[in-house]
């Protein structure tokens, strides 16, 4: 997968990977992340960071398998405070993260199916930047969404 | 429960706009325990909706998507697995496409006899089935994937052949020979 870098325009390859135990106080001690981590460690906890660079995070996302309902659900996402913004270096974090989610639902045979909870006044900006639908008070990506996110953010080979 | 403070929705706003927020953040649940459930079992009964409406066809790329992807994940890995090899892939796609294998032999234009041995590893697939194979998922499993596959058990099977092995080594005169060095 790949990130762009905002001001050149220049492609950088990343890499996702579960967040491992010893991680965990690296994050508490980073302040460009600003949510306790530490809670989400009943979840399957992932981090993005470049190949060049592997001890930088640049974006952690917990998600909750939820195999009776055919679904992950996203259940924290942060992308770290240089990559936020007007001024981010770096962007596609969160695209790929997502993307990445609705990869492993795919594989785990739930049809792509990634949900969310959206503060009302994103889930607009939820369902065009990314495909989401709603679902009741959740939002919902699945099928051909979630295949056009993956081949947006992670590359098809 | 966080002892951090942790920064709201609205500590978020003051900062970036909405575009950039989701670019960003997806922020935890602030339902109370009472709109969970409610919430939740509006969502169940749309979700269980959206399954049973799903068409076959859906169905059936959804699948092959799942297949394509596990395959990239056994590639990425080192480790041969024989539920990873040709003729087993093979045997899922049909599987999944819900055909005999007449008829995924017609569709193919090779013999039936000839997709059996193939199926039963008595035969090794050649590139025309690969590009056959793609074409007929629509490109959904690319000839290259069918080819890693195939190639993959071929390492496995020279590793594991002394038998072979030790009949070719006989063959062979002038073998090189170094001195070990001190």
């Amino acid at each position: 997968m790949k990130l762009k870098h905002s001001l050149s325009g220049k492609s950088l390859e990343a890499v996702i990977s579960e967040v491992a135990n010893k991680d965990y106080s690296a994050i508490k001690k980073d302040s460009d992340f600003s949510f306790d981590w530490e809670t989400e460690k009943e979840y399957e906890v992932y981090k993005i960071y470049l190949l060049s660079e592997e001890n930088r995070i640049l974006g952690l996302m917990s998600l909750i398998d939820i195999p009776e309902e055919y679904r992950i659900h996203l259940h924290l996402l942060e992308v770290s405070k240089p990559h936020r913004g007007k001024d981010k270096a770096l962007d596609f974090i969160a695209g790929c993260l997502i993307a990445f989610a609705a990869e492993l639902a795919i594989k785990r045979g739930y049809y792509g199916f990634v949900s969310l909870e959206p503060k009302t006044l994103l889930i607009d900006h939820y369902q065009s930047n990314y495909g989401f639908r709603q679902y009741g008070r959740y939002l919902g990506i699945e099928g051909s969404a979630s295949q056009t996110l993956i081949n947006k953010y992670l590359g098809d080979e | 429960m966080s002892k951090i403070k942790e920064p709201t929705y609205e500590d978020v706003r003051k900062e970036l706009s909405e575009e950039e927020i989701v670019e960003s953040f997806v922020f935890r649940s602030t339902m109370t325990a009472e709109e969970r459930k409610q919430a939740d079992e509006e969502f169940r009964k749309l979700r269980f909706e959206r399954l049973k409406e799903m068409s076959d066809e859906q169905i059936l790329q959804s699948e092959l998507m799942r297949m394509k992807l596990l395959m990239k994940d056994y590639f990425n890995q080192s480790e041969f697995m024989a539920s990873y090899s040709f003729s087993s892939q093979l045997k899922q796609y049909i599987g999944l496409l819900k055909k005999s294998s007449t008829d995924f032999a017609a569709d193919l234009d090779i013999h039936k006899t000839k997709l059996s041995r193939i199926l039963n590893d008595k035969e090794s697939p050649n590139l025309e089935l690969m590009y056959r194979l793609e074409h007929h998922s629509n490109n959904m499993i690319p000839a290259t994937y069918w080819y890693r596959l195939h190639s993959r058990k071929l390492e496995e099977d020279i590793k594991l052949d002394t038998e072979k092995r030790a009949v070719e080594y006989k063959r062979v005169k002038n073998k090189l020979t170094f001195k070990k060095s001190a």
